[in-house]
Order: C-alpha cells, then sequence, then structure tokens
C-alpha cells in the first residue's frame, strides 16, 4: 500500500511539474515544452531547393526531406510540403507571404495526422521559432 | 437511336442543374473576410491533409433549400462579426488570401478517420488555402448538426481552442464542454459540443490548460484574424431608438440595462474588446439585463431571432 502511495504521490509531482514547466507560444498561447529559433535565411533557402532539401533546427536536430508539392498563389504567397525523412514521413508545411507592406512572412506547421505531437512555426519580434506542442493544438476535429 | 441521345441530353441537363442550382448566398457582402462553405466537391492537394495524397472529395449532395438552411444557421452564428459567409466560390478567390477559409462539406473522410470534421488551428489567416472539413455521413446527414460542425470548424480556422470542462483541481474532465456548467440553461458552447443544445460562443476555459480563459468573440474579432466588428448604428445619447431598431435601448446607471422589445429575441451583449458579458432572451416588453459595473464604457448589444436581428453599440 506504502509503495502504490509512493508511486501515485511521485506521479502526482512530476505531473505538476511538467505542467508548470510548460510555456505558452506566442501569439497562439498554444503550450510547448521545445522552442527552436530557426533564422529567415534558412527558411529562404527552402522556397529556393528542387527536391531535397534540409532545414537545421538545432545542432543536433535537423529536417532532411523531398519537396513533394510547390503552389504558387498569385504573386503573394509560395507554399511548400515537404515529406520528411527523418522524421517519420511526417509533412513539412511552408508559406512564405510578401504582405501588403512588401514585408515576407512565413508560416508553418510540421506534423503527421494522428501523431501526439507537432511543430509549429511562429514568428515573436521578428525571430523565428519552431515550438513543439501537442498536435490537438494544431489539428483539432 | 433518338432515345439515347435523349437520354445523354437529359442527363448532361441534369448533371449541370445539379452545379447550377447551389445557391450562390452571401451573409454580409461588405465584408472583405470570408469563409467559402463548399458543397460541390473538391479536389485538394498540397496541403498537411495531403499525407497520402490527392484527396477527392464528393459534392454534399443536398438540395438548394438545405444549403441554404445550414448557410442561414451557420451564418447567424457570425452575425456580429465583419465576416461573409459565402457559398460562391468567385466570392472566395475575390477575398484576401490572409482573411479567408474554404470548408469542405462532404459525406466522406476516409483519409482522415472517424470524425465530425477537421481544421487546421488558425489557418484562416495562413494565405495557402488550407481547407477545414465537415463529415457529413458522421452527422447523420442532419443539416442542423452539419451547421453545428461546420461553425466549430470555422471557429478552429479562426485560432480558437475547444472549451473544456475542468474540476475544482484543475484536472481536465472532458475537452469538449457540452454546457455543463450552466445547469440552469439549455446552452453549450458552440467549441464544445453543439449538437444537443442551444450552442453559441462563450467564455470558458480552453484546452490549452485551466487557467486559459478563452473569449471565442474577442479572439474571432481580434489578431491576427483582425475581422472586427460589423459597424452599425452608433449613438452617444443615453437613451438610443433609431426607428427601425427591434430592440430599445435605455442604458442605467447601476449596470443594468433596460431594453423595450418588439418581439422574442436572443441577445448577447459584449464590451468593446468582444469579451462576452452575458447573454439570454428577450421577451416582448420591458427587459432589464445586468452589464456588470465594471464593463467598459462602451458595449455591443447583439440580438437575433425569427423575426430578425441587429445589434447596437451602447456608450455608458
Amino acid at each position: 500500500m506504502n509503495t502504490l502511495k509512493t508511486i501515485f504521490c511521485g506521479w502526482s509531482l512530476l505531473s505538476v511539474l511538467l505542467l508548470s514547466a510548460q510555456e505558452k507560444s506566442f501569439p497562439q498561447n498554444i503550450p510547448f515544452n521545445t522552442k527552436m529559433e530557426v533564422s529567415s535565411e534558412s527558411l529562404e533557402k527552402l522556397f529556393h531547393s528542387t527536391s531535397v532539401c534540409t532545414l537545421q533546427l538545432t545542432p543536433s536536430l535537423s529536417v532532411t526531406g523531398t519537396i513533394q508539392n510547390r503552389m504558387e498563389k498569385g504573386l503573394s504567397v509560395t507554399t511548400l510540403l515537404i515529406k520528411t525523412e527523418n522524421m517519420q514521413g511526417a509533412m513539412l508545411s511552408l508559406s512564405r507571404s510578401i504582405r501588403q507592406d512588401g514585408s515576407i512572412q512565413y508560416t508553418g506547421h510540421l506534423l503527421k495526422l494522428h501523431d501526439a505531437g507537432g511543430m509549429l512555426l511562429v514568428v515573436k519580434d521578428k525571430h523565428y521559432y519552431f515550438i513543439r506542442t501537442e498536435q490537438k493544438f494544431l489539428v483539432a476535429e | 437511336m433518338k432515345i439515347p441521345i435523349l437520354q445523354i441530353m437529359l442527363f448532361v441537363i441534369t448533371v449541370s442543374g445539379i452545379k447550377a442550382q447551389t445557391p450562390l448566398l452571401n451573409s454580409y457582402p461588405p465584408a472583405a473576410a470570408t469563409v467559402y462553405l463548399d458543397f460541390d466537391g473538391a479536389t485538394v492537394e498540397g496541403t498537411l491533409w495531403n499525407e497520402q495524397g490527392k484527396i477527392i472529395a464528393e459534392s454534399a449532395g443536398f438540395s438548394p433549400a438545405t444549403i441554404a438552411y445550414i448557410h442561414k444557421k451557420i451564418a447567424e452564428h457570425f452575425i456580429l462579426f465583419n465576416l461573409n459567409i459565402t457559398t460562391d466560390p468567385a466570392v472566395y478567390e475575390r477575398a484576401p488570401i490572409h482573411q479567408r477559409t474554404r470548408i469542405i462539406i462532404t459525406p466522406k473522410g476516409s483519409w482522415y478517420g472517424p470524425a465530425p470534421g477537421v481544421s487546421a488551428v488558425g489557418s484562416f489567416v495562413w494565405g495557402d488555402d488550407t481547407p477545414a472539413w465537415v463529415f457529413t455521413d458522421h452527422l447523420s446527414n442532419n443539416p442542423l448538426f452539419i451547421a453545428a460542425a461546420a461553425t466549430h470548424q470555422i471557429g478552429h480556422t479562426l485560432g480558437l481552442q475547444h472549451q473544456s470542462l475542468y474540476d475544482s483541481y484543475g484536472i481536465m474532465i472532458s475537452e469538449l464542454s457540452g454546457g455543463e456548467n450552466n445547469i440552469f440553461s439549455n446552452e453549450a458552447p458552440l467549441m464544445g459540443i453543439p449538437f444537443y443544445k442551444t450552442a453559441d460562443w462563450s467564455n470558458g476555459t480552453s484546452s490549452t490548460g485551466a487557467r486559459d480563459f478563452q473569449s471565442d468573440t474577442a479572439l474571432i474579432a481580434g489578431e491576427p484574424n483582425e475581422i472586427g466588428y460589423r459597424r452599425k448604428s452608433v449613438s452617444s445619447e443615453t437613451h438610443i431608438s433609431s426607428p427601425d431598431a427591434a430592440v430599445k435601448v435605455q442604458t442605467q446607471l447601476s449596470g443594468s440595462i433596460d431594453l423595450n422589445s418588439t418581439g422574442d429575441y436572443n441577445y448577447r451583449l459584449f464590451d468593446i474588446s468582444g469579451r462576452l458579458l452575458t447573454q439570454g432572451n428577450l421577451k416582448k416588453g420591458w427587459n432589464q439585463i445586468q452589464a456588470g459595473s465594471t464593463a467598459n464604457a462602451v458595449l455591443v448589444l447583439q440580438w437575433y431571432g425569427e423575426t430578425g436581428s441587429g445589434s447596437q453599440k451602447i456608450l455608458r
């Protein structure tokens, strides 16, 4: 009985610590565990790739994949769909938009439908980050 | 020989007639921001939904009357906002690319799995035309359910998370609230389970955490969607009584508002940031509602019912 109590207390404490360690993303207010800064130059480079491409997220984590689709919406939006090879086939979708003021904005996400997690590209103070979060906050039923 | 030709001609007329019969409806044409309800079937590729390749969605197969009914029910939920709900693909194509979304209403979603619908949260502003989905077979082809599910999915594309239910310790009881907190009313949040009660936008705890308060209306209207609210009559006087107003408003200093209604309406009262303060029913005649003493100096009252709808700003 004491062992069960100890396990339960330990689990509760761990849950509380994990929950309190979660941050909230900006500006979407999505809880996340990890954030990885990615330069706009690295993102831009993907849009000039022809087939196989790599995005370095951290010194130890990169996304490698093959461009499956490239779509142009008028002159202002280009969307890439990249099937990853080292992330269990998750799809990296990236859009590059030229806003009315001429600035360039990137949006994107990396996910595999029905997986527990996913990543979202967010921007804060002109810096881009991939945040790792629960997929239910990115794709909802 | 004549009969087969006649049959072919009849078939062509019938098929083209189905396309032509889809009524082209717009809930609020002045708005640039647009939600396109696509009942006509679609081929989708190049989006996050296309893990298994191209998706060919069948048309919903509804009659014009059913489409009009679903459109009306969805549009009622967005009556406050500067947002056009359309069934016209040309209107969608003309809409700003970062202020539009398409909801594909189709019978089957076997490529995704057993769900009444799915969408990418916040995709309204992505600019890449990622659609959202409503699968009518999972909604018993019930137009009321389909309208509720479509509104729910539109909410997701506009950045809304689920309205969730937590216990007093902050442990999630249900990711989708069915309005259990409000035992005295028959209302449920649109971003919860909107099928079995009268559903509406709400303020409540979202699925992101027990301490995360989500005001659906403020999020829809505000950044990054930048939709805003429809502009209606504004008065700087305490008494507002435009001649065509179905509901006449008299503000009170105590925090309550007296309303003189010409009929039975539902109402919602928002502060200027779009936060829902209160909602309920108005009966014909005088009604008093509490706005709260801490409410902003500018309030927005919205009412809607069988005989019409409207909204007014109230300066306090």
